[in-house]
């Protein structure tokens, strides 16, 4: 694996200049999710209103490939169902365990492909996943 | 390090063996014989009774009593022969290889204005064949992930010491340590591996 087939200019973009890293106002849910092994730490606020997430934001810190996959989930999934953020998390994760191939299935998660390569490093993959799992979390207890 | 527990006067000593060459999974728990003697067994198994009763059991012998069950036989051997061939080699002419290591890495680590070194300050005597460091900006796991794209391994994250990087305000560290196949080469290999992480992740150097 190349390493810029891991460190994309998207990845990299994102981990420099996050742009949902900051606390929100008016979150009407907030989690944290953490890697002991590695020391990632982030919180996930969620701004839900009649079942669409209107906001999504996160402080903590992580690695360059936790952070942005923490930011580009917070921009995918604004304006979205609950129903629909949950269903990306899931597809998500099941990108990065290698589980879907296939780009036009994964197509919906936009950014985030730029994780896809992940999948192939099996020491970073509990990174790109943190988010996501925090945030499939969140929104189970949000019901 | 050579170490002597009789003049330590160490109760227990623990290490382990694949910090010494041995294969993984094995280690030695050094105790004095009084201690282990009035210890109760831990882990009940084949190989650790004297007598059994219907009722009541006694125990076998130290080391015996605490070695329960099927033993890792290879990693034994294998502990045996790492210890055989440390001692042929000398930990005294370790310890100056890796001295002799660390000098050459420090003073160019130090001049790269975005390396952060921890424990450095100061060529100890004591300082051993470890460099514990952070690049600006980048984080540990990614430090590890790009070394590593070039050949070299380091560790990254807590090392088991949580308590000391919160007492360092620090999130994490890398790890690099040297041992005596490491040589002057390894350590170009790593600093010029080490000056690419941050344009990787497309900060300016």
């Amino acid at each position: 694996m190349a390493l810029d087939d891991v460190y994309t200019e998207v990845l990299g973009e994102h981990s420099r200049n996050p742009d949902h890293k900051h606390h929100l106002s008016c979150a009407t849910c907030a989690l944290k999710g953490h890697n002991p092994s590695c020391g990632d730490e982030i919180t996930i606020e969620l701004q839900i209103e009649n079942g669409v997430v209107k906001d999504a934001a996160f402080t903590g810190i992580g690695c360059a490939i936790s952070q942005a996959s923490t930011d580009i989930m917070a921009e995918l999934i604004r304006g979205k169902s609950v129903e629909e953020a949950r269903n990306l998390a899931k597809k998500f994760i099941s990108m990065i365990k290698g589980e879907i191939t296939d780009e036009d299935e994964l197509e919906d998660l936009d950014e985030a492909l730029a994780l896809k390569n992940v999948a192939h490093m099996p020491a970073r993959v509990k990174c790109a996943v943190l988010a996501w799992h925090t945030l499939d979390d969140a929104l189970k207890k949000d019901k | 390090m050579a170490v002597d527990v009789t003049d330590l006067d160490a109760d227990f000593f623990a290490f382990s063996g694949h910090k010494m060459l041995s294969p993984m999974g094995i280690g030695v728990l050094y105790g004095k014989y009084e201690l282990l003697d009035a210890m109760p067994p831990f882990l009940m198994g084949g190989d650790m009774i004297e007598y059994v009763q219907e009722q009541e059991t006694t125990w076998a012998e130290v080391p015996s009593k605490f070695e329960a069950g099927t033993q890792n036989v290879g990693g034994a051997a294998g502990l045996t022969a790492a210890i055989d061939y440390l001692e042929k080699i000398t930990f005294d002419r370790i310890e100056a290889i890796e001295k002799e290591l660390v000098d050459y890495a420090l003073p160019q680590l130090q001049e790269l204005p975005y390396v952060e070194l921890y424990g450095c300050d100061s060529q100890q005597d004591n300082k051993t064949g470890i460099i514990a460091f952070n690049i600006k900006d980048v984080h540990p796991h990614d430090v590890a992930t790009i070394l590593d794209s070039y050949g070299v391994a380091v560790r990254a994250g807590h090392h088991c010491a949580q308590p000391l990087h919160r007492f360092l305000g620090l999130n994490a560290s890398c790890r690099a340590s040297f041992y005596l196949y490491n040589t002057r080469e390894d350590v170009d290999r790593w600093i010029d591996a080490v000056k690419k992480v941050r344009g990787v992740l497309g900060y300016g150097a």
